[in-house]
């Protein structure tokens, strides 16, 4: 073990390094105390993460080569700007003790332990391999640090078309962070990131329930589930953006719930955390904004009419700020995979077309043999009660999951013409709808609060 | 209320189930395995016992000699496999040697670039720099 586990080693000890200083940070974001505790653990080490990122352009745009003093620097300029905001958000009041009597904690651990060493195994056997590693996320941020520039070739070299050019960066400037932290780019020990962010969106998911009332066994219990989810947490995922944007779906969706709830000061800053690093990990993440601005406008017109205009601009700012400092970087990139002028009503037949097709591919192939999962999901889904705080979670991903299914109608592939959409349901849909799945144990869970608290079914029988 | 929370240990455990049962035990047998084997190795090494070279492990060794033995300012890098790779390993092959540009087979050799052939094949105008294992780095003939 002479190389891999020094390495593995260092690269964790960097990643919970900045971790602890997004944990430090976090107090300019969301209330310290105890029914926060957990919640801060998985957004501190989404902010150490976008301290690792971020620190790798800005270094760039003021001409300091990332790396400790760089990054050291950035971190410390983040920590004392959140210094000053954390006087706006005042120690949440502990929660009074529940009146259920906890399951034993071994109980659930075991599981969780369970599925966080299974994954664990899984990322580390060997060197990222998956294609999309090495042809888009792993190649760009080897690119970045072998480099010490997003080169120009990226966006210019058409034999490079491959890696997607439109895609955000935040993920290889995470990549292209660690390495320069580290001092070199090992693709093996790197892996270690996806462990972590499991067990952050554990943390991040507990905690929320928790927070909003769920008793600690259901909380506990849909954190194990979902870390023996291998759908998400697969060997074929790690180095791909699905599970960093499982976790940052799930901090935009409860923060959101949050803010429209207005349960916190910082929850609109938690919007815009989220929303800026959401679009900065994957396309689709500017859609879930203004899906969430949607569902705000649409949820939040009758009670909190006031809140609109700070969470709108909360949502929408800071990833407009993302999109637009891609677009100075690189210049305008179209979409290359999807042709989006079958919305012209001169080509809707032949989008009537695709559809069908589309569907019944992903009837057969996608939801027909996960039948016995989305039966088991249905059952909790109809057994809980509605439950505002969750059912926006559920609506946020039932409107991802609706793009998600729609969006391969509008798959192109010019080299390739003959792959059309049914290449896009066989070779993405399973993976996209993974990514949604700490959203749904949320939004299922947070339904399910209402029959096994004891406080809320007596309160129920009053 | 009862029958309720009956359903839900029962939709639960079903999920627990299932997801239990996804992986097979002998994955997790073969992942300890491979690490017990190859956990000592060099990265390299790591790479070449995994998922991303089982296509033509000889094809991946030849590509890190010839990484090893490029001249420093070699401007780009033209592979050819013996026989047609999948996509990922033209992934594969483009990852491996950046942030050098290197194309797989490209119809025309850019200028100045070098060629890496797999297997014993030496075109005519173009110099062997280094034999390798399973083929040759050369350059333009002068």
């Amino acid at each position: 073990m002479s190389e891999f586990v020094p390495s593995v080693a260092a690269v964790a000890g960097i990643l919970l390094a900045f971790g602890f200083a997004g944990w430090l940070l976090a107090p300019a974001f969301l209330p310290r105390g105890a029914p926060f505790a957990a919640e801060r653990l998985g957004w501190g080490f989404a902010a150490g993460l976008a301290l690792v990122a971020l620190s790798v352009p800005l270094g760039f745009l003021f001409r300091l080569r990332p790396g400790w003093p760089a990054h050291l620097l950035f971190a410390g300029l983040a920590l004392a700007a959140g210094w000053l905001l954390r006087r706006r958000n005042p120690r949440a009041e502990s929660r009074p003790e529940a009146i259920d009597r906890p399951a034993p904690i071994w109980l659930w651990g075991l599981p969780i332990a369970m599925g966080c060493a299974l994954f664990g195994l899984r990322a580390m056997t060997e060197p990222m391999w998956s294609n999309d590693f090495l042809a888009i996320w792993g190649l760009k941020g080897k690119l970045i640090f072998a480099l010490g520039e997003v080169p120009e070739r990226l966006y210019r070299d058409p034999d490079l078309a491959f890696s997607h050019p439109e895609y955000p960066l935040g993920l290889p400037f995470l990549y292209a962070g660690i390495a320069f932290l580290l001092g070199r780019w090992d693709d093996h020990a790197m892996a270690i990131l996806f462990p972590l962010i499991q067990a952050a969106t554990l943390f991040v998911l507990a905690g929320w329930l928790r927070r909003r009332g769920a008793p600690r066994s259901l909380a506990l219990g849909a954190a194990a589930l979902l870390a023996l989810d291998e759908r998400l947490y697969s060997a074929f995922h790690t180095g791909l953006a699905d599970i960093p944007l499982s976790l940052l779906l799930l901090l935009l969706a409860t923060s959101f719930s949050d803010a429209l709830d207005r349960t916190d000061a910082g929850a609109p800053v938690r919007v815009a955390l989220a929303s800026c690093l959401i679009a900065a990990t994957k396309n689709e993440g500017l859609f879930f904004v203004a899906a969430a601005l949607l569902l705000g406008f649409l949820l939040g017109r009758e009670t909190r009419r006031r809140a609109q205009p700070a969470l709108s601009v909360a949502l929408l700012l800071p990833a407009l700020a993302v999109v637009f400092a891609h677009r100075l970087w690189r210049g305008s990139v179209p979409l290359k995979d999807f042709d989006f002028r079958y919305l012209q009503p001169s080509l809707w037949g032949e989008l009537g077309g695709r559809l069908r097709e589309t569907f019944a591919v992903a009837l057969h192939e996608v939801a027909r043999p996960a039948w016995p999962l989305l039966a088991a999901i249905t059952i909790l889904f109809i057994v809980g009660r509605p439950t505002p705080s969750s059912d926006r979670l559920l609506a946020l991903a039932a409107i991802a999951g609706a793009a998600y299914l729609i969006l391969p109608a509008f798959g192109i592939f010019p080299a390739s013409p003959e792959f059309g959409p049914i290449f896009l349901v066989r070779t993405a849909l399973g993976r996209t709808f993974s990514a949604l799945s700490p959203l749904v144990a949320a939004g299922i869970t947070g339904r399910l609060t209402a029959i096994f608290d004891r406080r809320a079914r007596a309160e129920d029988t009053n | 209320m009862r029958a309720r929370r009956l359903l839900v240990f029962l939709a639960s455990a079903s999920l627990l189930v299932l997801f239990l049962t996804r992986e097979p035990p002998r994955d997790i047998g073969r992942r300890i395995d491979f690490l017990r084997r190859y956990a000592s190795q060099r990265l390299e090494v790591r790479r070449l016992g995994g998922t991303s070279t089982d296509f033509n492990r000889r094809y991946f060794i030849l590509l890190e000699w010839a990484r090893r033995r490029l001249p420093a300012k070699t401007p780009g890098l033209a592979v050819f496999p013996d026989a047609e790779i999948p996509t990922r390993g033209q992934y594969l092959t483009v990852y491996h040697f950046a942030p050098l540009p290197t194309e797989v087979a490209p119809m025309k050799v850019p200028s100045g670039w070098l060629a890496l052939i797999q297997g014993t094949r030496r075109p005519e105008g173009w110099r062997v720099v280094a034999e390798l294992p399973y083929g040759a780095l050369l350059e333009p003939a002068p």
